[in-house]
């Protein structure tokens, strides 16, 4: 096993306050919607808690930010610019957690410290970041005070149109909140991810270790020529 | 003085308009109404009640102006009963009598207001009934308002803009806004959607009027319809569905003096008797659930509220489903409350959502662990058949 440090102490920290924020923001938010049909706490205390957290996670967003803008960390983020490589790169990612996952294949992304991200989580993982997030945190901070903002919800479409805006990408971040910790459990070791995003580093198998694991390709295509790698 | 049977009819006609009453007023009531003509009696009275310096003193000495402006008056819904449908008991062989008698009478202007509002309920006896149940009924001698108080008694109109009550209840509430700021969220806009009374009249039903309103100038839109938008609403009986709003409201784009009319919802207490049923603030709902839910009475039942060519509003029954139609998304844009009114689209997204995200997680791993020991166990045959080969190349990409 390799050591490497792909977890510095901000994302580590933003991660966390992010995750347990999200939770709550769920949790409070399907208490707010459903309110005749839960009644896990008050409608009042609900959105009391739903925009104190709110604003913790806007604020932790900004730690987010900020780090990765003004670290070369960023580039983590980055996919492939080469977008064939992309395109095909994906393709493998998704083939071997839709199939060779489950033919015992080994993982087709190895992680390295400025490429943690396999070229699937990358795409989406900027898109949820650059894109939903804010969005969410824009179209909540407007509903916050709809007065104060009124112009802004005007542009927006009127109250209507930002309130359901927030629904649909709250329904995006429920299944994402669901599917996440699974997929985090792909590790070498069902709790190899976890671990890694609390002390900071992740294993990777080495060479020798990943022997036993069937190549995705040869377990998606017909078998390579003996030395072939499927990555090359 | 009128004969009796047009006295009851003017009665009627103020219990319906002020009660809100869906049904037409009656023609002549109507046409005198729009003609805003006084009679020559109501003529009479205003020779000297329309001028200024008309004034009366009260038992603690205080003065009055009994001014009543007569073109405000011939428009109001009080016209068509004129003056002594509400003040049959002057004598007029004794008015205006003197000074001395007058101040007599009534002790204060207080006092005198108590005595017009027995006039107000021999028309609108249920309203006054509640009234007197009322917190303000119950204050009404030491501090609470008469029906004068609130209401303009010659210059009543019918209800054109869903702000005028509430205004009228803040000339006196001025602190209501910053009390209600600090435990109601969006304070300004429960205001601009919620009547006083649906919630400080805790037990009534409530219901929704769909109102044009202007988003840019945040008003209500008190303009007469474009006829093609009235005749669209006419032009079927039944319950007005979330296609039909759709249709109907692009009916009104152009409508004078507004920049794109959209509906929004106005939350109000049924009957005018119940919104007269008003409680002291401790009593009042604080309950955010009683009405951000789905089930809350206010979204069961709701109308369109449009303005005919005579000023007068006109209502059409509407589905309840408009509100969580997402087709409705761009005709109530400016209408929503949480809970209340979810389109339910998005619910069944969340259900797929919610679906989706245990589902596929579990079958995804129940996959691995049925398939994962006989793919391993294939492999490891075939790594001892093909023992003698080269090593096969890691899987795994350089990184």
């Amino acid at each position: 096993m390799t050591r490497l440090y792909v977890h510095p102490l901000a994302v580590r920290v933003w991660h966390w306050i992010n995750a347990l924020g999200f939770v709550a923001l769920i949790v409070t938010g399907v208490q707010i919607r459903y309110v005749d049909l839960i009644n896990w706490m008050t409608f009042a205390t609900a959105v009391s808690v739903h925009n104190a957290v709110g604003w913790v996670l806007i604020g932790n967003y900004f730690v987010w930010l900020l780090f990765y803008v003004f670290t070369d960390r960023i580039r983590v983020y980055h996919p492939d610019l080469n977008p064939a490589r992309q395109w095909r790169d994906s393709l493998r990612q998704l083939a071997y957690y839709g199939y060779g996952i489950f033919k015992g294949a080994a993982n087709p992304h190895r992680p390295a410290v400025l490429r943690k991200f396999n070229p699937v989580q990358g795409v989406i993982y900027q898109l949820v970041m650059m894109l939903l997030v804010p969005l969410q945190f824009y179209t909540g901070v407007l509903l916050w005070d709809l007065d104060r903002f009124a112009g802004s919800v005007e542009f927006f479409g009127g109250v209507r149109v930002v309130a359901n805006v927030h629904v649909l990408l709250f329904v995006f971040f429920v299944a994402f909140i669901l599917v996440h910790p699974y997929l985090a459990s792909l590790g070498h070791s069902p709790s190899a991810h976890f671990r890694a995003m609390i002390t900071g580093h992740e294993e990777i198998e080495d060479e020798a270790d990943a022997q036993g694991a069937t190549p995705l390709a040869a377990s998606v295509t017909a078998r390579q020529p003996a030395g072939h790698s499927p990555g090359a | 003085m009128k004969p009796l049977g047009c006295l009851v009819n003017a009665c009627a006609l103020i219990t319906a308009l002020t009660m809100g009453a869906l049904a037409p007023t009656s023609a002549a009531a109507a046409d005198a109404a729009k003609a805003g003509t006084l009679s020559p009696e109501d003529a009479q009275c205003l020779a000297c009640h329309g001028e200024e310096g008309v004034t009366r003193r009260f038992g603690d000495d205080t003065e009055r102006s009994m001014r009543i402006d007569g073109a405000v008056f011939a428009g109001s819904a009080h016209a068509p009963i004129g003056c002594v449908g509400c003040h049959g008991d002057v004598d007029v062989q004794k008015h205006p009598g003197d000074d001395r008698a007058a101040s007599a009478k009534f002790a204060s202007w207080r006092a005198f207001s108590r005595a017009q509002a027995r006039s107000c309920r021999s028309c609108h006896e249920p309203i006054a009934d509640a009234w007197a149940t009322s917190a303000h009924g119950r204050a009404a001698i030491e501090v609470g308002p008469y029906c004068s108080s609130c209401h303009a008694a010659h210059g009543v109109s019918v209800a054109t803009s869903n702000t005028r009550m509430r205004d009228v209840c803040l000339g006196c509430h001025e602190d209501a806004l910053g009390a209600h700021e600090s435990w109601l969220p969006n304070t300004k806009i429960h205001f601009e959607a919620v009547s006083c009374a649906a919630c400080h009249s805790p037990g009534a039903g409530r219901n929704i009027e769909l109102r044009l309103f202007d988003p840019v100038a945040r008003t209500v839109v008190n303009t007469p319809s474009p006829p093609r938008a009235l005749a669209q609403a006419e032009s079927d009986a039944s319950p007005i569905d979330a296609n039909r709003l759709a249709r109907l409201v692009k009916g009104l784009e152009g409508l004078e003096g507004t920049q794109g009319p959209v509906l929004r919802g106005w939350i109000q207490v049924r009957s005018p008797e119940e919104s007269h049923r008003l409680l002291e603030k401790g009593k009042a709902l604080r309950d955010c659930a009683v009405c951000h839910s789905t089930k809350a009475d206010p979204f069961r039942e709701v109308t369109l509220s449009l303005i005919g060519p005579d000023g007068r509003r006109v209502r059409f029954e509407a589905q309840p489903d408009v509100l969580h139609n997402a087709r409705s998304l761009d005709v109530l844009s400016n209408f929503y409350a949480i809970g209340g009114t979810r389109i339910g689209l998005l619910d069944t997204l969340l259900a797929l959502a919610l679906l989706a995200g245990i589902g596929a997680p579990v079958l995804h791993l129940v996959l691995r662990r049925v398939l994962r020991p006989a793919a391993s166990a294939s492999h490891a045959g075939a790594r001892t058949a093909d023992s003698s080969a080269p090593p096969p190349a890691s899987g795994k990409e350089p990184s």
